[in-house]
């Protein structure tokens, strides 16, 4: 029996102070080593252009949660117009938005539209693909590969440095005369066209940032082809590299034909082409001048190409974070692996030929529809047989309870809402009463938010020990999960009930002069109310952030006890020598764990079969004390 | 899998120590400083083995030569619209494969390239197929329609006439 | 390792391996996966070009033939172009196999000049267009001329700036790491085949139908 309130260090037994002072010296002895090597690396070199994936990660990581924030702050300005339509905002926020934005501290209907159109384009390109593909990716696969770095650092070092002037350019868009770009995020001609010029720096914003994910995806795809450690084959890999191995693929093949279609909607607006302009088109009582003869419907096609795979590159890499996650909590191997990849792998070349189910309402012909049809149930077989693996993973674990497995365990019914309210849309019929209402809304959302971000969270939470050496506190983090939880489902499960009622996206008033919305409209309020609450969940999670980065309690290397291969790597690997002092060799797969007769109920998959197992971490007295005790041999 | 060098380091449990200088890998470069070009038949650096590709590569240009002449003298004869598409499409995917074959060198590539490749072609196709069903929408769609293109001369013919539901 | 040779910055950087020598299950070393999947990624991006040709030439009424008013004989001179300049380039990673530098850096730069004429040749049609007001807004049979021509007009200066650096630094990097240097050229020749080969099918389509 273990000594009561005492933690493991190492081989010794100590109180938690103690293990505390003791880890702190251990970690400034390796720094002191670490500076010891010779001549340092320049600021610029080491911090600014890095090649070290784990700074890389790092850099966007932080970027992208800033993006968050902004998308986040886009929505609740919204939301504050929607649930009280014409109230002027709080001096403080009015005199920010300025005169040209809200007149006397009321929106203005254009400036609703700007946020709409950017609060979406952020959202997906510039925080969470980033952060789920950008700095989850970038950290962890290489390391959990057993990887030195990426296969191309310095292409690495471009892809991140691409993306931020992408982003700011973006976000620029705002103080352009006219505003930020408002066609909404998918920029419809006509209407993109003839708009205002916050649309060219959008769409020169959208070059950027695809250039910046394609040399990030070739980059990806080849260190996971090429770097692997001795021993790790394709199907020893976690689902975690399989998920980010199938979104780099979706990365690299859908997105050239969105540059294109950028680069013809950029010459439609500067160079006067008609590529998607037809003739004879009348704007505000004047007839235009071009050529004509063109298609926006062609637009949609190469638009929605993209955009759908992207839905894929939006939730892959949450549902890989997922699985590790809730490997590692339940102390067992996932259920189904060979499923889960087979079902990633299938989604993902399914998420091709889907596109046009965004397009029922085109008159497209109902042969053309039916095709549509057809392939977007075919889809949503796989993603059925991800979650009911992930599912079926939890029967018979001993469940931890930690931070990220709440979040990972709250993704399993939020991910299963959002993707069952996208059956009706997918169906042509359905769909006619469903299209561009807010039902469509929730639905997205539903997978996105309570989805892939929950799943954010549970990787940050998860991965913050590895790339600090410090443990976020807890209790805040259960306080974030809760709020957050309940204030999410208040925001977005109304918006299937207005869409059902008929509401329309993209209205400045929420729906109210329409009567079909009258009996509806009062969810608005409820709705922005619970995304203000939302908002006041995620102060303490970013206190904690903070403050945990330099005050956090000190862990060990492998503070969860996991079987990947990152544990394996030093605790916060220092930057630029490299992870592994040693090249992992890998002997079994990634998910063993209470593998009967083995010692501990975790077998790491780099650990030889022979060798006495290391002192488990006892979780470095993270974990409540009963939890861990009965797992000590 | 082959395996060369086997890391003879087991101390790989503790995590706070640091071993200077780059891990090892079992193949770096270091450690296997002769080529060892056995899995790839294509790079044999032997001169004579150069020498025959390079005789190769200037047959391949020959042929590419003679195909650009036959593809213009096709064109010369204004032939309709779908015979002259098909035509020019399979003389240039002719010229295409013996590009992609013997100077892009996929004749002798791996697997994983040929499995990239076919999954792109794929998709690609798919592209072409998705948008070319709203090809007559144009015409029916659009009311103002302009029949008369500005700035084409009116002599040339019309591609095959859009007689709508073939959707 | 010659690693030591290099500056003091270069004890940071960390060894990738199979960045020369082919990984053995996959059979190909990094660059030449890396350059193959950017080349998917390119056909994706002039397939939507093609895309949109296909569906706005089929829509229209009236279309012109590119025989009618684009100069054929000298679009024929640049597939030549292009077509040698594939040549010369595998030509060079064949004499850099064979040991022989100064033949590679000759055929590396006949495929610089030969990228160079292509685009002489382009500015003479394009030139020739603009004084005739003959614009992308024109109309659409002009509009998707330009911007297919264009943005293969832009790999091409792509590959002529990558084909300068190769031959700028080809003495210092072909005496200090031989096989990378051979391994850039041949990647750097499987990016120009592909430009080659979207001109093959841009030239028969644009010019000649």
């Amino acid at each position: 029996m273990p000594p009561k309130r005492q933690v493991r260090v190492g081989n010794q037994w100590m109180r938690a102070r103690e293990a505390q002072r003791a880890l702190e010296e251990a970690f400034r002895v390796a720094q002191a080593e670490e500076s010891a090597h010779g001549p340092q690396q320049s600021f610029l070199r080491k911090y600014v252009f890095s090649v070290d994936h784990k700074w890389i990660g790092i850099q966007y990581g932080i970027t992208a949660l800033v993006f968050l924030m902004l998308g986040f702050s886009m929505m609740l300005l919204m939301r504050y117009q929607l649930a009280w339509p014409g109230q002027p905002f709080h001096p403080w926020i009015a005199k920010f938005l300025g005169q040209a934005n809200a007149p006397g501290g009321v929106m203005l209907p254009e400036f609703y539209n700007q946020l709409g159109a950017m609060h979406g384009t952020v959202m997906v390109f510039l925080a969470i693909v980033p952060l789920a593909v950008g700095a989850f990716g970038n950290y962890v696969v290489p390391l959990q590969i057993g990887a030195p770095d990426m296969a191309f650092p310095k292409l690495n070092m471009m892809s991140y440095w691409v993306y931020l002037p992408g982003g700011l350019l973006m976000l620029s868009s705002f103080l352009m005369p006219g505003g930020a770009a408002n066609s909404g995020w998918t920029s419809y001609p006509p209407l993109s066209i003839i708009a205002t010029d916050g649309q060219t720096v959008w769409i020169l914003g959208m070059v950027l940032l695809i250039t910046s994910s394609l040399l990030g995806s070739i980059n990806f795809i080849v260190t996971i082809f090429q770097l692997r450690a001795k021993g790790l084959s394709f199907m020893r890999m976690p689902f975690f590299v399989w998920a980010q191995l199938i979104t780099a693929f979706l990365l690299l093949l859908a997105f050239p034909p969105l540059e294109a279609a950028a680069v013809l909607q950029l010459m439609d607006r500067v160079a006067g082409t008609s590529f998607f302009m037809p003739s004879g088109l009348v704007v505000s009582g004047t007839p235009l001048t071009n050529a004509g003869g063109g298609n926006p419907l062609l637009w949609q096609h190469l638009f929605w190409f993209l955009a759908h795979p992207e839905v894929y590159v939006l939730i892959l890499p949450g549902m890989g974070i997922i699985s590790e996650v809730i490997a590692n909590n339940t102390r067992k191997p996932l259920w189904g692996y060979k499923s889960l990849v087979g079902a990633g792998v299938f989604l993902g070349f399914m998420s091709f030929v889907v596109w046009a189910h965004h397009m029922f309402l085109t008159g497209m012909g109902t042969a053309i529809s039916a095709f549509f049809q057809t392939t977007t149930m075919i889809i949503s077989i796989p993603s059925v047989v991800i979650l009911t693996a992930l599912i079926l993973s939890l029967w018979g674990a001993s469940i931890r309870f930690t931070v990220p497995m709440m979040f990972a365990l709250a993704f399993l019914p939020m991910f299963g809402i959002g993707g069952l309210t996208g059956l009706p849309l997918g169906l042509a019929a359905a769909d006619i009463h469903l299209h561009d209402t807010y039902y469509v809304i929730g639905h997205f959302h539903y997978v996105v938010a309570p989805g892939t971000i929950f799943a954010m969270f549970a990787g940050i939470y998860y991965w913050f020990p590895k790339a600090t050496g410090r443990q976020l506190n807890e209790f805040w983090g259960k306080v974030h999960f809760w709020g957050s939880l309940i204030a999410i489902n208040g925001v977005f499960a109304p918006m299937f009930l207005q869409g059902l009622a008929g509401v329309s996206r993209r209205l400045y008033d929420g729906g109210a002069q329409y009567a079909h919305a009258k009996p509806i409209l009062h969810t608005n309020v409820f709705m922005s109310v619970s995304a203000f609450i939302l908002l006041a969940f995620q102060l303490p999670f970013i206190i904690n952030f903070f403050y945990s980065m330099f005050k956090g309690r000190r862990v060990v290397s492998n503070v969860w006890d996991a079987t990947t291969l990152e544990w394996a790597a030093t605790t916060s690997p220092p930057l630029g020598h490299g992870n592994f002092a040693v090249a992992p060799v890998v002997y079994r797969g990634p998910y063993e764990y209470s593998v009967p007769g083995h010692p501990t109920d975790f077998f790491p998959q780099n650990e030889p079969e022979d060798a006495t197992p290391p002192a488990p971490a006892t979780h470095g007295g993270m974990l409540p004390a009963g939890a861990v005790a009965q797992k000590e041999s | 899998m082959t395996d060369t060098a086997i890391p003879h380091d087991h101390s790989h449990g503790n995590p706070n120590q640091h071993a200077g200088g780059p891990p090892r890998e079992p193949l770096s470069e270091s450690e296997h400083p002769t080529h060892h070009h056995d899995h790839d038949p294509a790079h044999d650096n032997s001169p004579d083995a150069v020498r025959r590709e390079i005789r190769r590569y200037l047959m391949v240009f020959g042929a590419l030569a003679v195909l650009t002449i036959i593809t213009v003298a096709i064109s010369q004869l204004h032939l309709p619209t779908h015979q002259a598409i098909l035509l020019a499409l399979a003389v240039a995917i002719v010229k295409g494969s013996l590009v992609a074959a013997f100077f892009m060198h996929l004749l002798s590539e791996r697997k994983l390239i040929y499995a990239v490749l076919v999954l792109t072609v794929f998709f690609f196709g798919m592209m072409l197929w998705g948008p070319w069903h709203h090809r007559n929408n144009a015409a029916e769609s659009w009311p103002g329609y302009d029949q008369s293109s500005k700035g084409a001369p009116t002599t040339s013919t019309a591609p095959h006439g859009s007689t709508g539901s073939g959707h | 390792m010659d690693a030591h040779a290099h500056a003091a910055d270069d004890h940071h950087e960390i060894e990738i391996p199979y960045t020369v020598h082919p990984r053995p299950d996959t059979g190909v070393y990094n660059g030449k996966l890396g350059i193959w999947l950017f080349l998917a990624s390119e056909v994706m991006l002039f397939g939507a070009l093609f895309s949109t040709l296909i569906l706005l030439r089929t829509s229209a009424p009236v279309w012109l033939h590119g025989w009618q008013v684009l100069n054929v004989p000298l679009a024929t001179l640049n597939t030549f172009i292009l077509i040698g300049s594939s040549v010369t380039v595998v030509l060079a990673w064949a004499n850099l196999r064979l040991g022989n530098l100064k033949k590679g850096k000759i055929f590396l730069l006949l495929t610089l000049l030969c990228g160079l004429g292509f685009m002489v040749i382009k500015s003479i049609e394009y030139g020739t267009k603009f004084s005739h007001h003959l614009y992308p807004s024109t109309n659409n049979f002009y509009a998707t001329y330009y911007v297919m021509t264009g943005l293969h007009g832009l790999h091409v200066l792509g590959g002529m700036v990558v084909f300068a650096y190769l031959l700028l630094t080809a003495d210092k990097w072909y005496a200090e790491k031989r096989d990378q240097y051979t391994n850039r050229v041949e990647v750097t020749g499987l990016y120009w085949h592909f430009v080659d080969l979207v001109w093959i099918f841009l030239f028969p389509i644009l010019y000649l139908l």
